[in-house]
């Protein structure tokens, strides 16, 4: 028998045969759709022509591959975005019509597009230049749907743009294009992927945190220039050089390979693809707009790079030209210098953005401020307060996404509690019937329990179905927001409650990796809290052995304590208490609104106390935090609490004495 | 079990009638049949048993040997496996409730067999082979997973020696690189190709072939005991752990 390294033959046996079910084998079906034959296999899935034998229709469906299934944040992200593209109806956008998972594997039914794709048909130059444009604008236009529901495609490229029959474009395989990372790093070695030729240079630099719908507009910028001189603006015989090129090169101006491509043309391939995402059109919607008016004569919104910048981007990549490029830069200054309306202008839109950002309209704030910057590169304060404002802009977008996600869970973990009491039911009427139907009795009369027992395996499955859902929705919310420490929370939580359930990880179900240490550190808080607990009278020596595991939990406990939440104040709490030697101390239940969530939570679930006097406790527990070693850290929430405990207790302030009381210890 | 419309390739004809198979001739009247029968089960059944006994009762690999082979005396001796009823569940399901049974009489059995009361009619070295699935303290799930892993190994040896026989050793060398045995971490259809010297699409179908014969084989063995598609269709996905 072969070895039994790692998992062991069998452990790869049972995956080998759970990834391989005969169907797709031998009998050609997924769930409700019959494969009619295969139309093609792209890097993470396979594309069939199928059948829908529910409604009767033709439509493609696409099989995600097993590599990618393995990975886990590839097969969360397919869910996320399936359902979101399930939304997402756009005549330019291939709709998808479901998605799931059958015999393992995931799954996504989509509209059948006949035709060709956008690749074939710049190959046979059947459209003019014009009318290869107005394509692309449609095409945008479909990008641009998908950018309100914050998809951002990824790996936009001729091949994924579908041309009907009719000469409509539809943009497929949204958001489904990333990459686990072990296949970047074929992609890196050149063996197995594609072409990097529409990539922006945020993602030719892995910089994959700064991925955004202005990614998409680079792609788009790119197969512009592609309709445009008939190749792609960077191109190269090896993967790397083309990503170097992507990264370091300008592209040559369209106009130089092909006159007939208008001033304005030019002007909006080249802001679309801009090294710097933030002079690139900021989504999809923009650049089909100025494609539009460009098309209908109109002024264009995008204006070329300003002079000083093009001078500069000149003088970089000709160094020995740099005397001749100098008197370029004095003639723009004498320009600049002479256009008093303009620096005006520039005034007017500062003072706008001032104001904007004043009253918090951020993103207005920021389109105020890159508009400067287009107008005058390089103006200081436009530079500074741009990417400010364009980083609360994006933070707030993904706390609003993340918080859409958290409600999602909040939703499927209310329905599984739901279950699990009907469950709970069930299952004392299962034993209440069987008890009372004798083994030997026929199925008439055993038809009761049957029933019964068919309810409970409805009830198990929707509730398995419910706890997949709720851990989509909590993956996808520390998706969507990293920062956001209620969904990291929320996430480690489940992990923890999955952990506890289990007795070690199933190997498929690995946290991901930050919420790791949380979970840690919940799994020492919860070995010790109970008993502490209940010691807490009788046994002064456990108790003491409790106080000093405590303590030491204490530093990543603060560390942490944002997405650990209630767990380390309650720690916290417990030791300063402990610390204090007073079992009947309370702490006051206090204006919970100025507070924030955590230790809402955490005040939630603090055994039922009476809100009491707390006279100096609050003083006092800080003083105690200055001798637990957390003096200096005075931005620790819990001195917060504790003086507005102190406030909320005795209206008056005790915020001073709590900082004497710090600045003494 | 009204439905028709299944993968698992076996019709319903495939089942064998209450006379047939190995629960038919476990209850049949004639000796010889019915002792080669219990030879077959125990044979099948020795080692999930031995794996329940050792974690149950918390015996050493002696007593539990001892105590595995009482039980299958036990079985001989008694009524309990002509009263089996498929229509209650498994076959399997069905043994771990006689285990269960069994516990009221094994200190018993135990003594019995100690005395020089039973004979041993099966021999297993234990020793000579670890078992190879790690299945935790449930006896009831050990049971379970070394049963699921030796049917697995049954099928797959008979695959491995049908496959020598046809002169077809390539596409079990492709299983064993890409499934049994790998020789790296995450073996890819393009790695296990390049060392055999296979293209990827011949991998692919290399592969679906061994995982036809092997899922032939363990239906075969299951379609002895089972009764209805429904149960086959339970038994594979145990195998399969789906």
């Amino acid at each position: 028998m072969p070895s039994s390294a790692g998992e062991g033959w069998f452990g790869r046996f049972q995956r080998d045969m759970k990834d391989a079910p005969p169907e797709l084998e031998t009998g050609p079906r997924i769930a409700r759709y019959a494969i009619v034959e295969s139309l093609g296999e792209g890097a993470a899935a396979r594309v069939y022509r199928a059948k829908d034998l529910e409604l009767g229709r033709e439509v493609a469906l696409k099989v995600l591959r097993k590599e990618v299934r393995a990975h886990a944040v590839a097969s969360e992200r397919f869910h996320r975005e399936a359902r979101i593209l399930a939304q997402v109806s756009h005549p330019n956008i291939v709709t998808v019509h479901d998605a799931g998972v059958a015999d393992g594997w995931m799954y996504l039914v989509m509209e059948l597009v006949p035709g060709r794709t956008l690749a074939r048909m710049f190959w046979d130059r059947t459209h003019d230049l014009p009318a290869r444009i107005h394509l692309l604008e449609k095409a945008a236009r479909g990008v641009a749907a998908a950018h309100e529901k914050g998809v951002v495609h990824r790996d936009l490229k001729p091949a994924n743009i579908l041309v009907t029959p009719e000469g409509e474009p539809k943009v497929s395989d949204f958001g489904l294009a990333q990459r686990s990372e072990s296949e970047t790093a074929l992609t890196v070695s050149g063996t197995t992927m594609g072409t990097p030729l529409y990539m922006a240079p945020e993602q030719a630099e892995g910089r994959t945190r700064e991925i955004s719908p202005r990614t998409d507009v680079f792609a788009l910028g790119a197969i512009l220039y592609e309709a445009a001189t008939g190749n792609p603006p960077h191109q190269g015989e090896q993967v790397m050089e083309i990503l170097s090129r992507i990264t370091r090169e300008d592209p040559i101006p369209p106009r130089v390979l092909n006159p007939k491509v208008s001033r304005d043309l030019e002007t909006i391939v080249l802001k679309a693809l801009d090294k710097d995402p933030h002079r690139r059109y900021a989504n999809a919607g923009d650049l089909a707009e100025d494609l539009r008016r460009e098309r209908e004569g109109e002024a264009i919104l995008g204006r070329p790079p300003g002079v000083v910048r093009r001078t500069w981007k000149w003088a970089r990549c000709h160094p020995t030209w740099v005397a001749i490029a100098g008197a370029l830069v004095v003639f723009a200054a004498v320009r600049l210098g002479s256009a008093v309306r303009f620096r005006h202008r520039i005034d007017a839109l500062r003072d706008q953005a001032r104001t904007a950002e004043g009253v918090r309209q951020f993103s207005q704030a920021r389109d105020l401020y890159g508009e400067i910057r287009t107008l005058a590169p390089g103006h200081p304060e436009a530079e500074a307060r741009f990417h400010e404002m364009d980083r609360v802009v994006r933070a707030e977008e993904r706390r609003r996404a993340s918080e859409r996600f958290l409600s999602d869970g909040r939703k499927a973990s209310e329905r599984r509690r739901e279950l699990e009491e009907e469950l709970a039911r069930l299952r004392v009427e299962e034993g209440r019937l069987s008890e009372a139907i004798p083994a030997h009795e026929g199925p008439e009369r055993k038809k009761p329990l049957w029933e019964i027992q068919r309810r409970i395996g409805e009830t198990q499955d929707e509730m398995t179905q419910r706890a997949s859902d709720l851990k989509v929705a909590l993956t996808s919310a520390v998706g969507a927001d990293p920062d956001f420490a209620e969904a990291r929370s929320s996430l480690a939580a489940l992990y923890f409650e999955e952990f506890e359930r289990a007795e070690e990880w199933p190997r498929t179900h690995l946290p991901p990796d930050d919420v790791r240490p949380l979970i840690d550190l919940q799994r020492k808080i919860a070995m010790r809290v109970d008993p502490f607990r209940e010691r807490r009278v009788h046994d002064r020596l456990a108790r003491r052995a409790d106080v000093e595991f405590f303590g030491e939990l204490l530093p990543s406990a603060m560390r942490h304590h944002r997405a650990l939440g209630c767990e380390a104040f309650h720690v916290i709490l417990l030791l300063v208490e402990e610390r204090l030697g007073d079992e009947e101390r309370k702490v006051a239940v206090l204006d919970a609104e100025r507070l924030d969530a955590p230790i809402q939570v955490l005040l939630d679930r603090l055994p039922q106390r009476v809100p009491v006097r707390l006279e100096d406790d609050a003083t006092f527990h800080v003083s105690m935090l200055g001798e637990i070693g957390l003096g200096d850290d005075v931005e620790v929430p819990l001195g917060e609490v504790l003086l507005r405990v102190g406030e909320a207790g005795h209206g008056r302030s005790v915020q001073d004495s709590g900082t004497n009381m710090l600045d003494n210890s | 079990m009204h439905n028709d419309d299944t993968s698992l390739g076996a019709g319903r004809g495939a089942f064998p009638d209450t006379t047939g198979g190995l629960i038919g001739r476990l209850g049949n009247s004639d000796p010889s049949s019915r002792t080669a029968a219990l030879e077959t089960l125990s044979r099948r059944y020795w080692r999930p048993v031995y794996r329940y006994v050792r974690l149950a009762w918390n015996k050493s690999n002696e007593d539990a040997k001892d105590l595995t082979q009482a039980f299958f005396l036990w079985l001989m001796e008694g009524e309990a496996l002509g009263k089996y009823r498929s229509d209650r569940g498994s076959f399997r399901g069905y043994l771990k409730v006689l285990l269960r049974g069994f516990s009221a009489h094994h200190e018993e059995a135990l003594r019995c067999l100690k005395r020089g009361g039973g004979v041993r009619f099966l021999s297993f070295d234990e020793d000579r082979e670890a078992l190879v699935v790690s299945s935790g303290p449930d006896p009831e799930r050990a049971f379970d997973a070394v049963w699921a892993s030796d049917m697995a190994r049954r099928a797959i040896e008979r695959v491995r020696a049908k496959l020598a026989e046809e002169g077809r050793d390539k596409a079990m060398r492709t299983y064993d690189e890409y499934v049994l045995s790998p020789s790296e971490e995450a073996p890819t259809y393009t790695s296990v190709g390049e060392r055999l010297g296979l293209k990827e699409d011949q991998v692919r179908h290399l592969l679906s072939d061994v995982r036809e014969e092997i899922r032939g084989e363990i239906r075969k063995e299951l379609l002895e005991s089972v009764r209805s598609e429904e149960e086959l269709r339970e038994e594979m996905n145990a195998i399969f752990g789906r």
